[in-house]
């Protein structure tokens, strides 16, 4: 079983990922946009970000959270702080791996964990983490379904691309 | 946003007023004390309009309201505006003050905010949405109001066991040079 390493990205480190791939799909592209163009702005703005590591210190993939607010519970309240992962992406040859493993093994599955055990601890200490996710993105969906999250009646019409992005939340356990 | 365009907005007539002040004749007479307040007026002025503007882009970020270039135009002006009477204050009025007075309440502060305002607006970056979905502002329906008091209502469930990746250093992990 090959256990990822994890370091806490900043801005020292953006030559190190400028090849990031994650694939040639849109949704796949606009995961590898983010995180070489996006990342720093977010990263100002208090979003955190991961990058993860094999066995061998190649970059895996990466991973972020954040905090957005939605006003709730009416349109009228002050808003509620939600834990939000902005974008999470594994390197295209590195999908799907480590062949063989379980799936709770593999990377995806451990990068996703990594998250969700970040979120618990993140201030304010938010009771529910979600997420936008491209809706031809069925592997990731899938993920997310296995890791307890639920698909929440609330979709994103992005209105530059006209895609429409599902949401899924999951709620936080208490923080240990 | 119209209401940054409009010259009757409460930073206009303010700015106006300000700008008045500086731009008449100097009466010899005037006592120092009211130099002060005009001097933390400026100050209280630049602090105002960046907090409009820090305001405008957090609602473009969001995409609560859409970018326009007039806005973004109307903005720099405005700025602008505050730094040209600021430079006159600087240049014309403070040196001849803080001769006759020695030190004049505010001056660190107006200088501090000329010298910000200045690199703001030679650095000045238009703002535009997120392009992180999650982000953006959102609405919920009373659907999606419902849903999330339910699930905020049930205990959590666990999560499949498995590993977790472990925790590294920025050192570490610089030292190593991993390639893409």
């Amino acid at each position: 079983m090959e256990t990822l390493e994890v370091v806490s990205f900043d801005h020292s480190m953006f030559s190190l990922v400028a090849g990031f791939d994650s694939g040639d799909e849109p949704w796949q592209r606009e995961l590898s946009t983010w995180l070489l163009e996006e990342s720093p702005k977010e990263m100002e703005r208090g979003t955190k970000v991961w990058l993860y590591l094999n066995s061998s210190s190649e970059i895996v993939g990466y991973g972020s959270l954040g905090t957005t607010r939605w006003k709730y519970p009416t349109a009228d309240s002050k808003r509620t702080p939600i834990a939000l992962i902005p974008a999470v992406a594994i390197q295209r040859r590195f999908q799907g791996q480590p062949s063989g493993a379980p799936r709770e093994s593999r990377f995806s599955s451990q990068i996703l964990r990594h998250l969700i055990l970040e979120a618990k601890s993140w201030p304010g200490q938010p009771e529910v983490l979600g997420l936008y996710v491209h809706p031809d993105n069925h592997g990731a969906i899938k993920l997310y379904q296995r890791f307890e999250f639920e698909k929440f009646h609330h979709e994103y019409s992005d209105p530059a691309t006209g895609v429409v992005y599902i949401s899924y939340l999951r709620r936080l356990e208490e923080a240990r | 946003m119209a209401a940054v365009r409009d010259d009757r907005s409460p930073f206009a007539c303010q700015l106006a007023v300000y700008g008045e002040f500086w731009k008449r004749e100097h009466r010899a007479a005037m006592d120092c004390r009211d130099w002060e307040e005009v001097i933390a007026l400026g100050v209280s002025l630049y602090e105002f309009h960046r907090q409009r503007e820090d305001h405008w882009r957090e609602q473009v970020y969001r995409g609560a309201v859409p970018f326009s270039e007039s806005d973004d135009e109307s903005y720099r002006i405005q700025l602008n505006g505050w730094l040209e009477v600021a430079d006159e204050v600087l240049r014309n009025c403070l040196p001849g003050l803080e001769r006759e007075f020695g030190i004049v309440e505010g001056a660190v502060q107006l200088r501090d905010a000329t010298a910000n305002a200045r690199i703001h607006l030679e650095k000045w970056v238009p703002p535009r949405i997120t392009q992180t979905i999650g982000f953006r502002e959102m609405t919920l329906s009373p659907e999606a109001v419902a849903q999330l008091d339910r699930i905020m209502a049930e205990p959590p469930k666990p999560m499949p066991k498995g590993p977790v990746p472990v925790t590294i250093s920025a050192e570490e992990f610089l030292r190593r040079c991993p390639k893409v």
